[in-house]
């Protein structure tokens, strides 16, 4: 998959913010399998991505 | 420190835990079962569990206890009491459900409430395990519908540590399933949305179940009480019923012991055509003395269990449909239970979804796991997860503010140099979130579009092979491949990078906690600089 090229009339502004992203849905996820639990130890130990990447 | 992961059906019971090289194991009980009757029985002073036990239903029905599960933490008045009429009937036992069993002439009969008879259960199984690994076993996680009430979870809970068993956690049974399935090869990294059906004895279970970020999230179930292998026996039973009636001018459902060995041998003819196409039907004294043997092939059993098997695929398409969803939306079936080894149902399943549907099931992929044990793996692979955290961390981990987490509407992506979307969150998606790709990219100045996608249907239409013969009359219909497609919606932001000197550029979507969509784009070489911008929701 690619990019497009800038267009040429594009301006100097490097981003342009235009709507907001449709409101989110609250659901419980299941509390299993690994990815999950890396979550919940991310937002009790107060993990960072990078912390659980290494 | 040894955890297993327990299934518990009301009509068989699993146990696995990992073996030696780290791989998980489904472990057979000293009579080498890995389905587990849940069954027992009692006969004088012995008690008889699992397979062992079943083999009094046709004797001694009346000490013989099956189907309990599901009576755990209700009262007599909710549940069905047809359950258990062909064995030792429920009954009230101080409000709660229970048996009453002989043991000997002389000996006050025992009565047994179904959270009583569940210890004895949970303690077999428990000997079952440490016999095989010869260590004890302390903890456990099992799994159990994901209808059971707290009152269930209650009971089930302090029948087991009454049984020496520390519930470490109790997980739904479609999404330990799932863990087993997605286990091989890591599949749980890979954004999928699940449909998990479950066909055991006395119930069917299904629920819909997406993947996002190796997160699983629950968007739908359905449960039928009424539809299971039972009524699949009921159909053969009634089957061979009849060819011993048409043969023998006697009806053989008159006494309970001959219903019971008329079930016995459904069962034993169902399973074998599962893996072969024809079986053979062998019962002593079926009625009045008579000997019956017979033979039935998959097509006849296929069609005796017609109806039966097409609810079971209605009940696959509906719990799509409460999800909101098409079967167009589904990318995996997988089949669950021990019904689920009929190869009719996996194709009946199939039937219903589209070709880029795969349906999970013994006969349709060899290396499908064999669908009774996947609730027990998936269970033994959570609890070998859980031997890292200690018990407050686990609590912790199931506390509404870890596990209500927002989920995302609508997909987001990009769009791609041909005006194609480019999925980068697919809707569902859990935050917070973090996803990486690298894209191909033209060098100079490069534009990265962040918009929501918009479903649609594509249809593309094969007409059908020309007929060979000019005379002949082709009655093909043209077929019609249904696929989803995703296109750009609505516009969100723009991001140019300037300078671009590589040819792909890695870009890099989160989403925090409290919903603030963050995009960066860079060169992928050292010390390049990050374009970024963020977007929040409505
Ligand atoms: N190889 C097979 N082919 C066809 N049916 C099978 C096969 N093996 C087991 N079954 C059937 O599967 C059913 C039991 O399924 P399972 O072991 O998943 O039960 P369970 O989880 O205890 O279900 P429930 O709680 O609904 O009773 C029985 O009806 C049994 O006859
Ligand atoms: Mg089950």
């Amino acid at each position: 998959m690619s990019l497009p090229s800038l267009p040429a009339n594009f301006g100097a502004e490097n981003f342009k913010a235009s709507a907001k992203y449709s409101a989110p849905v609250r659901r419980p996820v299941e509390p299993v399998g690994r990815y999950f639990l890396a979550h919940a130890s991310r937002a009790l130990r107060g993990h960072t991505w990078s912390e659980y990447e290494k | 420190m040894v955890y297993i992961g327990i299934s518990f059906g009301n009509t068989t019971s699993s146990i696995a835990a990992p073996s030696k090289d780290g791989s998980i194991e489904v472990i057979a009980n000293p009579d080498g079962e890995r389905a587990i009757p849940s069954a027992l029985a009692y006969i004088g002073d012995d008690e008889y569990h699992g397979g062992q036990a079943l083999a009094h239903l046709i004797r001694n029905p009346q000490n013989t206890i099956i189907n309990f599960r599901d009576f755990l933490g209700e009262s007599y008045e909710k549940v069905d009491p047809t359950l258990t009429e062909k064995s030792a009937k429920a009954q009230d036992l101080n409000g709660s459900v229970g048996f009453e069993v002989s043991i000997g002439e002389d000996k006050e009969a025992l009565k047994l409430t179904a959270q009583e008879i569940t210890v004895r259960h949970l303690k077999n199984l428990k000997a079952a395990a440490e016999d095989y690994l010869g260590k004890s076993v302390e903890g456990t996680v099992i799994a159990i519908p994901t209808n059971f009430t707290d009152a269930q979870k209650k009971e089930l809970n302090s029948a087991a540590s009454e049984a020496g068993l520390k519930v470490v956690q109790f997980i739904s049974e479609p999404s330990a399933a799932l863990l087993a399935h997605t286990s091989v090869d890591d599949k749980l990294i890979t954004d999928k949305t699940y449909v998990v059906a479950d066909f055991g004895g006395v119930r069917s279970d299904a629920a819909v179940i997406s993947v996002r970020g190796g997160i699983l999230t629950v968007l739908a179930t359905a449960h039928d009480y009424e539809l299971g292998g039972d009524k699949l026996d009921d159909a053969l039973s009634e089957y061979i019923a009849k060819e011993f009636e048409k043969k023998y001018k006697v009806d053989p459902r008159k006494t309970a012991r001959s219903l019971a060995k008329l079930k016995d041998a459904a069962i034993l003819a169902r399973k074998t055509l599962s893996n072969v196409s024809t079986a053979t039907i062998s019962i002593e004294s079926l009625a009045e003395g008579i000997d019956f043997h017979s033979s039935i092939n998959r097509l006849r059993y296929e069609l005796t269990a017609r109806n039966v098997l097409n609810q079971m695929t209605d009940f696959v398409e509906a719990v799509v449909k409460k999800a909101n969803l098409d079967v167009l939306d589904i990318d995996e079936v997988l089949l669950v239970g021990g019904v689920s080894n009929t190869p009719k149902l996996a194709s009946n399943i199939e039937a219903v979804f589209p070709e880029s549907t795969a349906v999970i099931a013994p006969s349709t992929d060899s290396k499908a796991t064999y669908p009774e044990e996947l609730v027990a793996r998936g269970a033994s692979i959570q609890a070998s997860l859980l031997e890292n955290f200690d018990d407050e961390e686990i609590a912790e981990s199931q506390s509404p503010v870890i596990i209500n987490t927002q989920h995302l509407t609508k997909a987001i992506g990009l769009v791609g140099a041909e005006g194609e979307f480019i999925t980068v969150l697919k809707q569902e998606s859990t935050y917070p979130i973090r996803k990486t790709l690298t894209l191909n990219s033209p060098k100079g100045d490069v534009l990265l579009t962040i918009v929501e996608g918009e479903a649609t249907v594509k249809e593309t239409t094969l007409e059908p092979e020309a007929p060979e013969d000019d005379d002949e009359y082709s009655d093909e219909e043209p077929e019609v491949i249904k696929e989803k497609l995703y296109i750009p919606g609505k516009k969100l932001a723009e991001l140019a990078v300037r300078d671009v000197t590589t040819d792909t550029l890695d870009v890099v979507f989160n989403i925090t906690k409290e919903g603030t969509l963050s995009v960066s784009a860079r060169e992928p070489r050292q010390g390049s600089v990050p374009f970024k911008g963020e977007v929040s929701h409505d």
